[in-house]
């Protein structure tokens, strides 16, 4: 979802989409909760030679798009993605010290494939805070196994 | 894992991490120039990480998800660089997401504290490596200590501690670290204290203590640690229990710090026969037909700062004029001297916290500078003749040495130098030239005296660096001596 707001997305299954299961993208007032995201797949159709690499992962939170892109408003609870490439999650922090936030928290990734590591999330500030995006932003009670 | 710019602080907590290729990692990146320098921390805390764990039932049965015929790793070794990554890259060579390409920035702590480690035999059910901490394999740079605080250990082999990987030969190249490989990883310390075993657990069969430190089987610096490390050939590292082991880090300030070759610059240890050869970081630039053989001239060595010890810094190129230091350790009492033979004499001074330290006092009976007593850190002196300048750096300090604009002399007198210093010596001499010139006698700083038959070499400096002033001073001396 791109420019999107005010939506709650909970208790679905997402399978065998590629080469992302979910995105979100410049939106704001999200919440996914308890969603399954698995078997995420490669594109196969993609002819731009052997250098190029396509943007993959499993569950990606506002940095599909741009690396640049600003969202607000977003919880990332309970959710799994159970294979996909390159990483399983994209995910903002939450305030360091800050354990009741929902910014992203309860999530798991496992059996994530990547070249040479796939890697279960990769964690950014969140940037609707310049708290984090100047000090200090923690990750916390996230969990990962068999990420290769 | 996380490897962002603009934050100064980043944390992952309470996760739990199992079986994994690579780990848990982090990391934080700064950009170049004056916004890198500075503290940056990176920490792991109260995380639960577990080595290897049976297959589970919901994964695919196409095989894509099998790590078992891998290395694995608990945590894999955390740096600050000077390039973020990008999240999704768009070319090959930009992955893995570990991949650094970037030189590693000046500042950099790294903490692990409250972590359990449980189930870390030291080879995988496939019969590969199953290790706590790893060193990036592209960690060329520099890699911060990594400071241990009250983790647990349940479960875990010896061996499967660590495994800290050689420098790869390949690194040794004209588009990469020169002849011979960077050397970051060699000079890679964990030092682990309040560490905790489970007793419950009989499984594991080792205990260091609650306060030990793993470094790199670095032939040139773990051997003259003597008998308080022991080699772990499994681990391709030393254990040690010298709890003044820290991080010694410098860099050239100059201008041509890319450009001008300081390496391998060896480190010494007085009275052992430590010689610990650095590299500099790895030159990053991506070739085309020509190398861009841009490699910044910014140092890393392992050093024991217990009480007493001295450092020779031995530099194959010429030292840079303008040089920054400092000493990290995991135990704040830990100090070094560090001494520094030039070439040439030359104005140099000790800088800390933007203000000049000066030598330490002129004693006569010795004929130079008071000896480098470990005092207070940035404490110096030069020693003239042999061209020797020496500090003392301590841990969690940071001090520059600034070349300095002054007027240079040298005067040969026909007079021995018991007369010389029977009339009152060197205090008498800088009272004199500071009378004929009109200037304080504190701006002039003898070098060295000695035989032959009596020769003073001395320098005069400015307070205000004013180079007009410096000027007039050298004008006039010279009408007053020719």
């Amino acid at each position: 979802m791109k420019t999107s707001s005010n939506i709650v997305v909970s208790n679905n299954n997402m399978f065998f989409f590629g080469p992302v299961g979910v995105s979100i993208g410049s939106s704001h007032n999200i919440t996914m909760d308890g969603n399954i995201v698995a078997h995420i797949q490669k594109r196969t159709t993609v002819e731009a030679g052997d250098m190029f690499q396509d943007k993959e992962g499993g569950f990606l939170t506002c940095t599909y798009f741009s690396a640049t892109e600003v969202c607000s408003g977003i919880t990332v609870s309970n959710n799994i993605v159970a294979g996909a490439h390159w990483t399983g999650f994209t995910a903002y922090a939450h305030e360091c010290g800050s354990y009741t936030s929902n910014t992203f928290k309860g999530n798991v990734a496992h059996s994530i494939n990547g070249s040479s590591g796939g890697t279960g999330a990769i964690i950014v500030p969140d940037r609707s805070s310049s708290t984090q995006m100047t000090g200090c932003f923690e990750a916390s009670y996230f969990s990962a196994y068999k990420c290769s | 894992m996380s490897i962002v710019s603009g934050p100064k602080q980043s944390i992952f907590s309470h996760m739990t991490i199992v079986d994994n290729y690579k780990g848990l990692s982090n990391g934080l990146a700064r950009g170049g120039g004056a916004a890198e320098y500075g503290v940056w921390r990176v920490e792991l805390n109260k995380n639960f990480i577990v080595g290897e764990a049976p297959e589970s039932l919901d994964q695919p049965t196409d095989g894509s998800w099998n790590i078992g015929l891998k290395d694995k790793c608990g945590i894999n070794s955390i740096s600050v660089i000077q390039g973020a990554k990008t999240i999704h890259p768009t070319m090959a060579s930009s992955k893995p997401y570990d991949k650094y390409k970037s030189y590693a920035a000046w500042g950099g702590k790294v903490l692990l504290d409250g972590n359990t480690f449980k189930n870390f035999a030291a080879a995988t059910l496939g019969g590969k490596k199953l290790r706590i901490i790893c060193i990036n394999n592209h960690a060329s740079d520099g890699i911060p200590e990594h400071e241990f605080t009250q983790n647990t250990l349940s479960n875990v082999d010896e061996g499967a501690l660590a495994y800290l990987m050689d420098p790869p030969g390949g690194w040794a190249n004209t588009n990469d670290c020169g002849n011979f490989p960077c050397s970051a990883p060699q000079n890679f310390l964990a030092s682990w204290v309040e560490t905790q075993y489970d007793i419950k657990n009989a499984n594991t069969n080792f205990n260091y203590g609650n306060q030990f430190q793993v470094i790199h089987d670095n032939e040139g610096f773990a051997p003259a640690m003597g008998t308080s490390c022991e080699r772990k050939a499994d681990m391709n590292a030393y254990i040690c229990r010298r709890e003044h082991l820290g991080i010694l880090t410098f860099e050239s300030s100059d201008p041509d710090t890319e450009d001008r070759s300081m390496q391998p610059i060896y480190v010494r240890l007085q009275g052992t026969q430590m010689n610990n050869k650095l590299n500099s970081m790895m030159d990053h630039v991506w070739d085309g037909f020509y190398t861009g053989q841009k490699r910044l001239s910014r140092f890393q060595a392992v050093l024991d700062g217990a009480p007493g010890s001295v450092y020779d810094l031995v530099y194959t190129g010429s030292p840079a004029k303008a040089q920054k230091f400092a000493f990290t350790s995991q135990n704040g009492a830990a100090g070094a001297t560090i001494r520094i033979a030039y070439p040439s004499a030359a104005s140099r001074n000790i800088v800390k916290d933007g203000n000049i330290i000066e030598y330490n006092m002129w004693v006569e009976k010795d004929r130079q500078y008071g000896p480098v007593m470990q005092t207070k850190c940035g404490e110096n002196r030069y020693m003239g003749v042999v061209n020797i300048f020496e500090f003392y750096i301590t841990s969690g300090c940071e001090l520059d040495i600034q070349p300095r604009d002054a007027i240079q002399t040298l005067v040969r007198m026909e007079w021995t130098m018991e007369a010389f210093f029977a009339d009152g010596g060197t205090t008498t001499f800088m009272d004199r030239v500071a009378g004929a010139l009109g200037i304080h006698a504190s701006t002039i700083k003898i070098v060295s005296v000695y035989e032959g038959s009596l020769v003073v070499n001395y320098e005069i400096q400015e307070p205000a660096n004013d180079l007009n002033a410096l000027y007039a001073i050298q004008e006039k001396q010279k009408q007053l001596y020719l």
